[in-house]
């Protein structure tokens, strides 16, 4: 399962406020391990211990702890998970330090309130469908170095005629290249819930 | 078919891949259709001589193209226009025209369609060849065509799922084969296109 942490420091009572928005949540909840923090540090623990199937949705603008800030902790930690960064601050510089430090996206916010959280949740779903489940990258570096002859098979654009060797994959894929956005779109197609079933390939 | 044009154009990157997807044609057609008249070349047709050749046919003619290709053209080795928009609107009336070059679908092959052309098979994405798996790959790209050439009568929607279904049974063979490959199968079935009858397939 992965998960989906929400942090935001704008959010009290959030216990509550996940039982208000069940309903709204409930197709979230069946596809994702759903947590919503208003600590960063609560926050931080939680990711460090939930390991790489995590995707996580970050308020840029807390006052314990800015989001570019945590974003960095979380790096420096060697925590490579998708980040989604919401904010209203429109400051340059607060996004070039959010690029630097290697953000998946991010969203614009007028306030925080219940139906625009859920529609971020939305929105970092619809990003992680393009975004290859990172278990899965895992297993296909384990492929390649189970069958390290497999690691120089060329493939071909016919675009162009460039190219590139299977090794390469997940540095595409890390990178957003054409190419990654691609076969991550493919692999998405082909469903990870039947790749994991195919997982004995892999093996 | 009165007349079966096959133009192929290979660059270095790419090795003879075109040209082999160019000799599995004609070694199909030679091996059904004897009496058929067959104008090939490989590495050796510009756009005006194609235009040439083009002017003394009338209907019922097949024109392929092996070749890089972008939005609005298909390209030479040389980066020369084989076919472009202009020709797209006025040279290919009646004809059936099968490129499997990257993006042809786009705005080339509507433009086609528009004007008159029988039938276009195309990508609307680019399309990738693995160099380990060429056998396969070339089998997809030349798929449909064998089905035009098979059938009496066009049907669009028939060639649409017969190619289809050929391409998910080739994407479980390559699972088998190396899974690291098949997302390249499932991203090239997914971009292609065909247009017949004032209809687009996948519609």
């Amino acid at each position: 399962m992965i998960n989906i942490i929400i942090l935001d420091d704008e959010l009290e009572n959030t216990e509550d406020n996940i039982e208000l928005w069940e309903s709204d949540l409930e197709e979230v909840k069946s596809k994702f391990n759903l947590e919503i923090y208003s600590s960063p540090i609560k926050a931080l623990e939680r990711i460090r211990s939930l390991g790489k199937n995590t995707i996580i949705i970050l308020d840029m603008q807390m006052e314990e702890m800015n989001g570019a800030i945590f974003l960095k902790a979380l790096r420096d930690d060697n925590i490579t998970v998708p980040v989604i960064g919401y904010t209203g601050n429109t400051n340059d510089d607060l996004l070039l330090d959010l690029l630097k430090n290697d953000l998946f996206s991010y969203v614009r916010k007028a306030s925080s309130n219940p139906m625009e959280l859920i529609e971020y949740i939305n929105k970092a779903i619809e990003k992680f469908k393009d975004n290859i489940p990172l278990e899965l990258t895992d297993a296909l570096s384990e492929y390649l170095e189970r069958h390290p002859e497999a690691k120089n098979i060329e493939i071909i654009v016919k675009e162009d005629g460039s190219s590139l060797t299977l090794e390469n994959i997940e540095k595409e894929i890390n990178k957003g290249s054409p190419f990654g956005i691609d076969y991550q779109k493919a692999l998405y197609k082909m469903s990870f819930e039947d790749l994991k079933s195919k997982r004995k390939t892999f093996e | 078919m009165n007349n079966i044009f096959i133009v192929s154009y290979d660059c270095s990157r790419l090795g003879n891949y075109f040209l082999r997807c160019n000799k599995d044609i004609q070694s199909f057609l030679s091996t059904y259709f004897a009496k058929t008249t067959i104008r090939c070349t490989h590495n050796n047709c510009d756009r005006n001589i194609l235009h040439s050749e083009l002017s003394s046919c009338e209907d019922n003619y097949v024109v392929t193209i092996y070749a890089h290709g972008k939005d609005d053209k298909i390209i030479d080795n040389s980066e020369n226009d084989l076919i472009n928009i202009d020709d797209a609107r006025s040279s290919y009336n009646n004809a059936i025209v099968y490129s499997t070059s990257c993006y042809s679908a786009n705005q080339l092959g509507i433009e086609m369609h528009k004007y008159g052309c029988k039938f276009f098979f195309g990508y609307s994405e680019k399309s990738y060849v693995c160099m380990s798996s060429k056998d396969i790959f070339i089998e997809l790209d030349n798929f449909a065509l064998k089905k035009i050439f098979l059938n009496n009568t066009i049907d669009g929607q028939k060639i649409y799922e017969e190619t289809n279904t050929f391409f998910e049974n080739k994407l479980e063979e390559m699972r088998d084969i190396n899974p690291l490959v098949a997302p390249l199968i499932m991203h090239n079935k997914e971009s292609f296109k065909i247009y017949h009858n004032q209809m687009i397939y996948p519609s």
